[in-house]
């Protein structure tokens, strides 16, 4: 959120295997749970109530290539994938501190927008880091922006593949399309976020539905309501590329 | 409390019952078994200990998942939810007789509810309400145009 008095935090992972990473949020793996878990009961699912993501994506990187694969997971009608290849800059300095039991080491780039400091374990020989990160001679265990919009910092590191999003990603179909026009597409979506139920109102010509107890519903009241609370949540968010 | 009742009622009326109940408790691996998040079960003899507690309110349920930390270290971390599915308490416990460590037991603490200087709850969203509830729901791949509608219209309600 675009609020400097907040706070938020989440727990994210960085799957590492032999020849690609994987990036992702808890947050969606605890919601995919809930709903299984709620719907296998035959639980009424509290949509409200799921773990909020704060990444709304995944990344996965190929080492081979130092290709970076975007997956967007926001907008429930149609998702997206964009590669990309970013070419950081980095200054590697001689300051220290550490991390994990790890000595680390402060390197500085820029990316999207924003200056950033990272500290990286050359112990642990993985061109890695979290988001879409990448080529430091070490794994990057701590990394934040100059304005603290966004920090990440390891808190554990296992041996064994704990949770995973692969699935996920495997069963979603994904328009593969370029970054700029994937910008260029959110932007549009985050003006008008609901257009699509406004359109399919006007051609279907239902304004109205009943609810559970027989009361009369007026859907554009409700569409309308939804997506001004959408459009000012999305003033509100705090994008980590500018 | 429901558990304790059943269990108890069991013992009185139905003995063999939890002598079953027994058996195949005692041939489940909880740390595969928990490996995932588990509902309103958790494992068998171990003593839960609070990380965090945002409200006196008794909890609505609970999940349990089965951890280990970067130094192998196993335990058991429990989230309890209030009846609006928001969380209001964590709880770990040590897998074996090794403690795990106060690092983990500090980023445990940080989880679900945020550094502690921080207003660390992360408010819920509309925006992603209704993408969830339209996935879920499969409102998109209604045959009917009337069918996308009405189906959306329910997750903007549910989501209101």
């Amino acid at each position: 959120m675009k609020d400097s008095t907040k706070i938020i935090s989440q727990t994210t992972f960085l799957n590492i295997e032999k020849d690609r990473s994987t990036f992702f949020s808890e947050a969606q793996y605890l919601s995919d749970s809930i709903i299984a878990s709620d719907q296998k009961t035959g639980k009424k699912i509290n949509f409200k109530g799921l773990p909020i993501d704060l990444l709304g994506c995944f990344i996965q990187k190929k080492y081979s290539s130092k290709e970076v694969t975007y997956y967007s997971d926001e907008f429930g009608e149609h998702e997206y994938r964009y590669n990309e290849e970013p070419k950081f800059l980095w200054k590697i300095s001689k300051e220290s501190k550490e991390i994990l039991g790890y000595k680390t080491y402060l390197a500085t780039t820029q990316y999207a927008g924003r200056n950033y400091e990272a500290y990286f374990a050359p112990q642990i020989p993985v061109q890695d880091g979290p988001y879409k990160f990448l080529g430091l001679p070490g794994l990057i265990l701590e990394i934040f922006d100059e304005k603290k919009d966004h920090h990440f910092l390891a808190t554990g590191i296992s041996n064994e593949k704990k949770i995973s999003i692969d699935s996920r990603i495997a069963t979603t179909k994904y328009i593969t399309t370029t970054k700029p026009k994937f910008a260029e597409m959110r932007k549009n979506h985050i003006e008008t976020p609901l257009r699509r139920m406004f359109e399919l109102m006007d051609n279907t010509q239902v304004y109205e539905k009943k609810d559970a107890n027989g009361n009369i519903i007026d859907i554009r009241k409700v569409f309308s309501e939804t997506q001004r609370k959408m459009i000012e949540e999305y003033k509100k968010e705090n994008k980590i590329e500018l | 409390m429901k558990n304790n009742f059943l269990i108890a009622l069991a013992f009185l009326l139905l003995g063999f019952a939890t002598f079953k109940a027994n058996t195949i408790y005692s041939v489940r691996n909880d740390k595969e078994y928990f490996s995932s998040f588990k509902k309103n079960e958790e494992p068998k003899d171990k003593k839960f200990t609070i990380l965090n507690k945002k409200s006196e309110v008794a909890g609505e349920n609970f999940y349990v998942i089965y951890k280990e930390n970067s130094l192998g270290q196993g335990f058991y971390f429990k989230i309890v939810l209030d009846k609006n599915e928001k969380p209001i308490a964590t709880y770990y416990a040590n897998e074996g007789d090794q403690q795990i460590s106060k690092s983990t037991v500090e980023n445990l603490k940080r989880v679900v509810f945020g550094p502690d200087k921080a207003i660390s709850a992360i408010e819920e969203t509309t925006t992603q309400c209704v993408t969830k509830c339209h996935r879920t729901n499969g409102c998109y791949d209604k045959p009917t145009s009337t069918g996308v509608l009405l189906c959306s219209a329910e997750c903007g309600i549910a989501c209101a």
